[in-house]
């Protein structure tokens, strides 16, 4: 038995000046790795924010869990989700309080905050020793993607949006993600990427064409996957 | 003893001081001096209106007309509070007058019915200059912290939107914006504080001192209005954050751009 943890249906999505999506659609099942592909402003971004609930599609819908997601549902369904925008952001004091911080907010209060298993994650994404004591300020950029993606699986989120996850990471570190991913069988992964370690995370590949070049044919679903 | 009454001659010589500042601003090629020059006259206009209509307001001494007279002084800061802060009036006139009176009318009753220990409260001759007092300083702080906060969100979206999917509430994610634009809003208060008497006379206290109030008794006025603002300070800028939050995300907890006027 596989559950469907995140179905678009007819996302259609349009600029000022362009449509970036007319009805997509896409099923990703629990536990299932995709990568999304395409040329750079072709909505790939787009899909990812509207899975987060932080843009409202002009047409058609997006289910999260197999539930459809609303403005009534968005807080409770965003806390089954996390999205690692292009260039996270981290602040507070430090990035231990950056990680802590999301545990004293009332949506997760059942959590709790692991200190050790914070430190096993950037030890497994080959951060270095300190990292829970550096300013955010002082980040790198690939420092900042991974401690994004700490945060998130600290909440135990289910299904990972991740936007360019390995940009400004080294080929060392951006594989790390990947095997780590790659053994986490639990988790659903729909990542954006356009570097070819993150793309071997997953035999499953959608790719999205610009509408404006590609007319009416815009999105093919290459490969496989299906059960 | 009263301060010297200053006659229409010497009213006159004062404007003289304008001279210096416009010819530097000439001289400088410093565009003020149309700004300078509306900006003398609209003061002008202003207090002459509004020592007309106090001369009488004070003999008249009437609580309802007091009252009335404080409640447009409230409404103007809440207009350029909104204004200035380039947010729309439409949605944040109603929480923004909610935080001006609460914030306001706080201090106001401590300094007057338990400090002053006056038995009434609509005494124009206290209430009128003292609200004043406390309402330009709330002016100030809120156009810095009620802009600034939804200016950095707005700004920062990215971290808004992380702060929401990492699980919080609006009132979770606007936590560190509130505090960064309360320090802001709060700031020059504090600092005005810290150096009051070293450096700068208060007004106030220079016009209790020139009223024929010994020094020492001036001082009591300023430590006591300087509480006051800082009360009604804090609680205004602080509360029209919090009352406007409702009004200004949808409800997927992302930032209305309709709220900004545009320039």
């Amino acid at each position: 038995m596989s559950l469907t943890a995140i179905e678009f249906r007819q996302i259609s999505y349009s600029l000022p000046q362009r449509e970036l999506l007319a009805g997509f659609c896409s099923i990703i099942k629990s536990g299932e790795k995709v990568v999304l592909r395409g040329p750079s402003g072709c909505g790939k971004s787009t899909l990812l924010k509207i899975a987060a609930g932080l843009l409202l599609p002009a047409a058609g819908l997006v289910c999260i869990n197999e539930k459809i997601l609303t403005g009534k549902n968005v807080w409770k369904l965003r806390c089954e989700l996390a999205y690692m925008q292009q260039e996270s952001p981290v602040w507070g004091t430090s990035v231990r309080d950056y990680l802590q911080r999301p545990f004293s907010y009332h949506a997760n209060k059942e959590l709790k905050y692991d200190e050790s298993r914070a430190r096993e994650l950037s030890d497994e994404l080959l951060l270095k020793d300190d990292i829970l004591e550096a300013l955010p300020e002082d980040l790198s950029g690939g420092e900042r993607q991974r401690v994004a993606l700490i945060a998130a699986l600290l909440l135990g989120r289910k299904i990972l949006l991740l936007d360019e996850p390995c940009a400004g990471l080294d080929p060392d570190s951006a594989r790390r993600v990947v095997s780590y991913l790659q053994s986490r069988p639990e988790l659903a992964v729909l990542v954006v990427a356009h570097d070819s370690i993150m793309q071997s995370l997953s035999e499953r590949v959608i790719e999205i064409k610009n509408l404006q070049s590609a007319g009416v044919e815009s999105m093919a679903e290459l490969s496989g996957g299906q059960e | 003893m009263g301060a010297p009454d200053i006659s229409l001659s010497g009213m006159l010589l004062a404007y003289l001081l304008l001279l210096p500042p416009l010819g530097i601003g000439l001289w400088l090629g410093v565009g003020i001096v149309n700004n300078a020059l509306y900006s003398v006259l609209r003061m002008t206009v202003q207090l002459l209106f509004v020592g007309l209509y106090l001369q009488y307001v004070f003999v008249i001494n009437n609580p309802w007309l007091t009252a009335g007279w404080l409640l447009c002084m409230i409404i103007v800061a809440d207009f350029s509070i909104v204004r200035s802060s380039s947010l729309r009036l439409r949605k944040f006139f109603v929480p923004v007058l909610v935080a001006v009176v609460t914030g306001t009318a706080l201090p106001l009753l401590v300094f007057i019915l338990l400090v002053l220990g006056r038995p009434m409260f609509f005494d124009a001759p206290l209430l009128i200059p003292l609200g004043g007092m406390v309402l330009g300083n709330c002016l100030r702080a809120n156009i810095i912290g009620l802009g600034g906060f939804y200016e950095s969100i707005r700004s920062e979206r990215k971290k808004w939107q992380q702060a929401l999917l990492n699980g919080a509430s609006r009132y979770e994610a606007a936590r560190p914006f509130l505090q960064e634009a309360l320090n802001k809003a709060l700031s020059p208060t504090l600092a005005n504080m810290a150096t009051i008497g070293l450096v700068s006379l208060p007004g106030m206290m220079t016009g209790v001192i020139l009223g024929g109030t010994d020094p020492a008794g001036a001082v009591k006025y300023q430590i006591a209005i300087m509480l006051a603002i800082l009360c009604g300070t804090t609680i205004t800028a602080a509360g029209a954050i919090i009352f406007t939050i409702p009004k200004a995300f949808d409800k997927y907890g992302l930032l209305e751009d309709t709220i900004f006027r545009e320039k």
